[in-house]
C-alpha cells in the first residue's frame, strides 16, 4: 500500500485571467442601472426637502392675535317716546303713511292692457 | 273686413269709456274732455260702418278703407291722450290721498309743537319743508304731462308715439316724487315718534 506523499507545497491553483475594469467605467456602469436612477431622483427629493423645511425655518414665525369674543354689550340710547306717540291720531296717521307707501310702490305706470290694437291700415288692393 | 275693423276699434273705445268711468282722480272737466274725444271718434266710426252699407265695388271699399287710413292719426292720437287721462287720474288719486295724510301731518304737528324741543322743532320743519319740495316737484311734471297731452296732434302716428312715450315716462318720474315725498313722510311720523 502506498502511502500519500505530504508535501509542505500549496498546490497552485491556475487563476484565470478576469478582465480588468477601470473604476470610471464602473461607476457608468452602475450609474446606468434603473436602481441608481430612482435612487437620485429620491437623494434630490430629500436634499430638496430638506432645504425647504430649513429655509422655512429660519423665517421668524408671527403670531396673529385671534379675536376674542367678548361679552361687553354695546349701549343702545334708550328713547323716549313722544307725548304723541300713544294718541290714536298719530297711531292712525302712521298707519296711513305705511298704506300710501305700499301702494305707490306697487302702482304701475305702464298697462298693457290699455295698449291699441295694432292695424294694418292699406287695404293692399293693387290700385290702393 | 271694413267692418270687422271699425267693431275693433269701436270696442277697443268703449274699454277706454269704462276705464275712465271707473276713474276717481280726473277732475270732472278732465273725464269730460276724455269721454268727449272718445265720442267724436265713437261717432266717426258709426258713420264709417254705416256708409259701407252702400259699397258697391272694390273703388268703394278702397276709398272707404282711406277715408278711415286718412283719420286715422286723429283716431290714435285721441286714444293716446285718454289713456294718458287715466294713468294720470290714477296718480291723481295717490296724491289726493297724500295731500290728506300730509295736511293731518302738518295739524299734528301744529299741535305737538310745544312738547318738543327747538332742535327736535328744526328737524320736524326741514322734513315738512322736503316733503313740500317733493309734492310740488310732482305738481310740475304732472302740468307738463297735461300740457304735452292736450297739444297731442301729429300726422304721423310714430311721432305720436314718442310724445306717448316721454308723457309715460314723465308719469313714472312723477309717481317717483310721490313716493319719495311719501318717504319723507315716513321720516316725519319717525321724528315724531320720540321725545328727542
Amino acid at each position: 500500500m502506498d502511502n500519500p506523499i505530504i508535501t509542505n507545497q500549496i498546490p497552485v491553483i491556475p487563476v484565470q485571467a478576469v478582465p480588468t475594469l477601470s473604476t470610471a467605467a464602473i461607476i457608468m456602469q452602475k450609474l446606468r442601472s434603473p436602481w441608481a436612477g430612482i435612487a437620485a431622483i429620491i437623494a434630490i427629493f430629500l436634499i430638496g426637502s430638506l432645504i425647504v423645511s430649513g429655509t422655512k425655518s429660519t423665517t421668524p414665525t408671527t403670531l396673529v392675535p385671534t379675536p376674542t369674543p367678548t361679552t361687553i354689550p354695546t349701549p343702545t340710547p334708550q328713547r323716549t317716546p313722544s307725548a304723541i306717540a300713544s294718541q290714536s291720531a298719530f297711531q292712525a296717521l302712521d298707519t296711513s303713511v305705511q298704506s300710501l307707501a305700499n301702494d305707490l310702490n306697487g302702482l304701475s305706470i305702464r298697462d298693457p292692457s290699455l295698449s291699441p290694437p295694432v292695424l294694418d291700415l292699406p287695404l293692399g288692393f293693387s290700385n290702393n | 273686413m271694413l267692418s270687422q275693423r271699425d267693431e275693433l276699434l269701436r270696442a277697443y273705445l268703449f274699454l277706454l269709456n269704462e276705464k275712465l268711468n271707473e276713474d276717481r282722480g280726473l277732475t270732472a272737466t278732465g273725464k269730460q274732455l276724455y269721454q268727449a274725444l272718445i265720442a267724436n271718434e265713437v261717432t266717426f266710426l258709426n258713420a264709417h260702418k254705416d256708409r259701407m252699407t252702400s259699397i258697391g265695388s272694390i273703388e268703394d271699399t278702397v276709398n272707404s278703407s282711406k277715408e278711415l287710413e286718412s283719420h286715422y292719426t286723429i283716431l290714435y292720437a285721441s286714444m293716446r291722450q285718454t289713456i294718458i287721462g287715466i294713468i294720470l287720474g290714477n296718480l291723481s288719486v295717490h296724491a289726493q290721498r297724500f295731500d290728506t295724510i300730509g295736511t293731518t301731518a302738518q295739524a299734528l304737528v301744529n299741535t305737538n309743537r310745544g312738547a318738543f324741543t327747538p332742535q327736535k322743532q328744526a328737524t320736524i320743519d326741514r322734513w315738512l319743508l322736503q316733503i313740500a319740495n317733493k309734492r310740488s316737484l310732482y305738481q310740475q311734471k304732472i302740468e307738463a304731462i297735461n300740457t304735452t297731452n292736450n297739444q297731442l296732434k301729429s300726422n304721423y302716428q310714430e311721432e305720436i308715439d314718442r310724445s306717448f312715450q316721454a308723457m309715460q315716462k314723465d308719469a313714472g318720474e312723477a309717481k317717483q316724487y310721490l313716493a319719495e315725498a311719501t318717504g319723507n313722510l315716513t321720516e316725519l311720523m319717525n321724528a315724531l315718534l320720540y321725545q328727542d
